[in-house]
């Protein structure tokens, strides 16, 4: 089924083309709601909220960017009302001490294959991961993140800056990257397995 | 976004990693955007269930229904013939509906009642009895202690016809009240007025017949009876002017089981002169095919269901086990390394765990079918439990489950963070796998052996199943690990239960006690995780049933 044909039995309401739809898109984007929750039950409430969405709106697309993206942005906005309703997460985006923590090597996942990055995020503290998320891999500047989450854009900076330390500290500690102390330089470690 | 030159590799590493990063959602998520979406096909499941088990009730209903009024009509031929012999011994006479007695009770002593060979005291019971003109009216006749025979004169017969002439009665019931021999009647008429006569009182000491048959001269006066109301010489007169009322009977609780081998039909005419008797005439041809007639067209519907659907609560508490099966272990479809080379032995071998307790209760509506076979169909809780031995790392160590493409034959490997491993570790826990489900279970028994007071059984049942709660943990590719994965398990399940049992009736109730095997049989999670979970429970059955 192509992506026109999806499209046009979505508008119809018709279960087959959603079901299709759903198929094709929900791996991806359940990967994105993994980033952004506490554990895979939270991502999948994320994920069923996020596509109860867009068959909804989907009368509201317009074609004129890609269908995944259009579904992605959905998805990331339901992730982050989710979110803002959880009064955690309200009090993690404001503290600016989380600067001292720190991650320990036991804590890191010790199986890596292409996956182990996105389990290295979600070992960040909960207000460092949206940030991250939405600037490094969603593409969104610091001032769309500000409004989105109600904070400064300098908070969004600096939670960004503190996530990005971190994340290379998890990163270095578990020798996916390489970073010299001359200059950045990202390398991926083959895996054994590869 | 922002450009960072320093840090640019590093966003694009991060993205191009997350961007490659997919999970597969469990059915649930799309069974809940479904249900949203179309609220309408919200429950199908249920619905079937719910047809399918109308569906056996109907079937069972309907195979048994001709049966009945065959075995009837044999009965009443071949038995009639004998039954004569106890007529003799009916002291007195109660008229009712099926369960409960309206009486009126005349003593021997006023001039209502005239008896011959009379030894002690006569009663005649008159119920509110209605006779119509299609016959279809039940009443009763029954017999206390004394050997008396009652002779009914035409103010007795009155009282057939309704409160007016039930009034009529009233000081003869308050002056006889102390010769009733039935104790439940004594209570019921101690407060004598027009409207105390339809008090119910059931005859539970007392021997019951159903008159099946009475002749047109009752029938067709209904009208006139009916007419009364008020005291006067012309009720009697009216009745005096009838020929005898003849009623055919038989034991009421022999009908009700369709098994009258052993009772007598009889014959009693009731006249509405002073020379009422009581006959033991043999019935002639013409009497005996209606009565035929009657049992085969009418008793059987009227009967249908007593004494044969009954009501069943049981629990079960049972010892469960579990079979573990890999499905990756013999298939190397795409997953190198971890998965396969863990797999080379039983993945039985390669897990501690024992047995827990579980539980099952419900109830069934149990239908007798002919030949000892009764087919029964319920709602019942189960509770499932399964121990799995595993150490707590109290910190989180990534791992992979082996997964089935849901689009190929292919593996492919899901992470997780969990503590718990499967080897070693700093502190020993028990994981428990376990389900609350509720099922449905549709089954037959069959009756090997058994009495009047002692019956064996065997028995099976299918239970689709929902899943309402339960926790899973799941053994990883490289089974080192156990997972936390709620989420993979199975919504929907189907059990079969076989069980065998020994029943004793007491006091009206029905206890059942025997073991049970209940085998699940598919897996306890989605089958897209590689490793199958199958649950069997040993158990205990204890049930009581009644009659309904």
């Amino acid at each position: 089924m192509t992506e026109e044909q999806m499209l046009a039995g979505c508008l119809r309401n018709d279960a087959a083309s959603q079901d299709a739809l759903y198929s094709r898109f929900s791996p991806r984007m359940l990967g994105v709601c993994y980033r952004f929750a506490k554990n895979r039950e939270d991502a999948e409430d994320m994920l069923q909220e996020g596509f109860i969405k867009v068959f909804c709106q989907i009368q509201q697309f317009r074609n004129e960017g890609a269908l995944e993206g259009w579904i992605r942005r959905i998805v990331v906005h339901t992730c982050i009302n989710v979110l803002k309703k959880n009064k955690k997460f309200s009090d993690s985006v404001d503290i600016v001490q989380a600067s001292g923590i720190s991650v320990r090597e036991e804590n890191i996942p010790s199986i890596m294959q292409a996956k182990e990055v996105v389990e290295c995020i979600r070992l960040l503290p909960l207000g460092y991961k949206t940030v991250l998320n939405l600037y490094a891999i969603e593409g969104y500047s610091h001032k769309e993140i500000g409004n989105m989450l109600d904070i400064e854009e300098s908070t969004s900076r600096s939670q960004y800056t503190r996530a990005k330390a971190m994340l290379e500290d998890v990163l270095i500690k578990k020798r996916i990257l390489l970073k010299p102390k001359d200059k950045a330089v990202t390398v991926k470690i083959a895996m054994a397995n590869n | 976004m922002e450009n960072n030159p320093d840090m640019v590799s590093f966003e694009d590493f991060i993205q191009q990693q997350s961007d490659d990063f997919r999970m597969y959602p469990s059915k649930r998520v799309w069974h809940s955007v479904y249900n949203n979406l179309h609220p309408g096909r919200k429950w199908p499941s249920i619905s079937m269930c719910i047809v399918l088990l109308t569906t056996l009730f109907l079937v069972g209903y309907l195979n048994t229904r001709d049966t009945h009024g065959k075995i009837t009509q044999y009965q009443l031929t071949k038995n009639y013939a004998a039954s004569y012999s106890k007529l003799a011994d009916n002291a007195s006479l109660i008229l009712l509906n099926e369960s409960y007695l309206s009486i009126l009770n005349l003593n021997s002593t006023t001039d209502n009642l005239v008896s011959q060979n009379k030894i002690g005291t006569a009663s005649i019971y008159l119920a509110n009895l209605t006779f119509t003109k299609d016959k279809s009216n039940i009443a009763v006749w029954t017999t206390n202690s004394n050997n008396n025979t009652n002779i009914v004169n035409d103010k007795n017969l009155s009282a057939i016809s309704g409160k007016s002439t039930l009034t009529y009665s009233s000081h003869s019931l308050n002056s006889t009240i102390s010769s009733l021999t039935a104790p439940v009647s004594k209570t019921a008429l101690n407060d004598e007025t027009s409207s105390s006569l339809d008090k119910p009182a059931k005859a539970s000491n007392q021997v019951t017949f159903a008159i099946i048959n009475s002749e047109k001269n009752i029938t067709e006066k209904e009208g006139n009876l009916h007419e009364q109301d008020e005291l006067s010489p012309l009720i009697n007169k009216r009745l005096s002017n009838e020929n005898n009322i003849t009623l055919f009977a038989m034991p009421a609780e022999a009908i009700a089981k369709n098994s009258i081998s052993e009772t007598a039909l009889t014959k009693i005419t009731i006249s509405t002169g002073a020379t009422s008797q009581v006959n033991n005439t043999s019935i002639n041809q013409g009497e005996k095919s209606w009565i035929e007639n009657y049992a085969l067209y009418n008793k059987p519907v009227a009967k249908k269901w007593k004494g044969r659907v009954e009501t069943q609560l049981y629990i079960t508490p049972s010892v469960v086990y579990r079979q573990l099966l890999d499905n990756a272990a013999d298939k190397n479809r795409g997953l190198n390394s971890i998965s396969s080379s863990a797999s080379n032995t039983d993945v039985n071998n390669r897990v501690k765990q024992s047995p827990s307790l579980g539980v099952e209760m419900g109830f069934n509506w149990v239908y007798q079918l002919p030949k000892g076979v009764k087919m029964k169909g319920g709602f019942q809780i189960n509770y499932t439990r399964f121990t799995i031995h595993a150490f707590d790392n109290h910190h989180p160590t990534a791992t992979a489950l082996s997964m089935n493409s849901s689009t190929n034959n292919l593996l492919y490997e899901v992470f997780r963070a969990t503590p718990y491993s499967n080897s070693v570790g700093l502190d020993a826990v028990n994981l428990h796998n376990q389900t609350v489900q509720l099922s449905i279970p549709m089954g037959l028994d069959v009756k090997l052996a058994g009495n009047d007071n002692m019956e064996w059984y065997v028995g099976t049942t299918l239970q689709p199943t929902y899943v309402l709660t339960g926790k899973s943990y799941l053994l990883s590719s490289d089974g080192r690990n156990y997972v936390k994965e709620n989420s993979m398990l199975n919504r929907f399940n189907m059990n079969a239960g076989f069980e065998t049992y020994l029943s004793f009736k007491k006091d009206g109730y029905t206890l059942q006690v025997g073991p049970q095997l209940r085998t699940q049989l598919f897996s306890t999670n989605s089958k897209i995780f590689t490793i199958e979970e199958r649950l069997q429970g040993y158990g205990l059955k204890i049930g009581i049933s009644k009659k309904l």
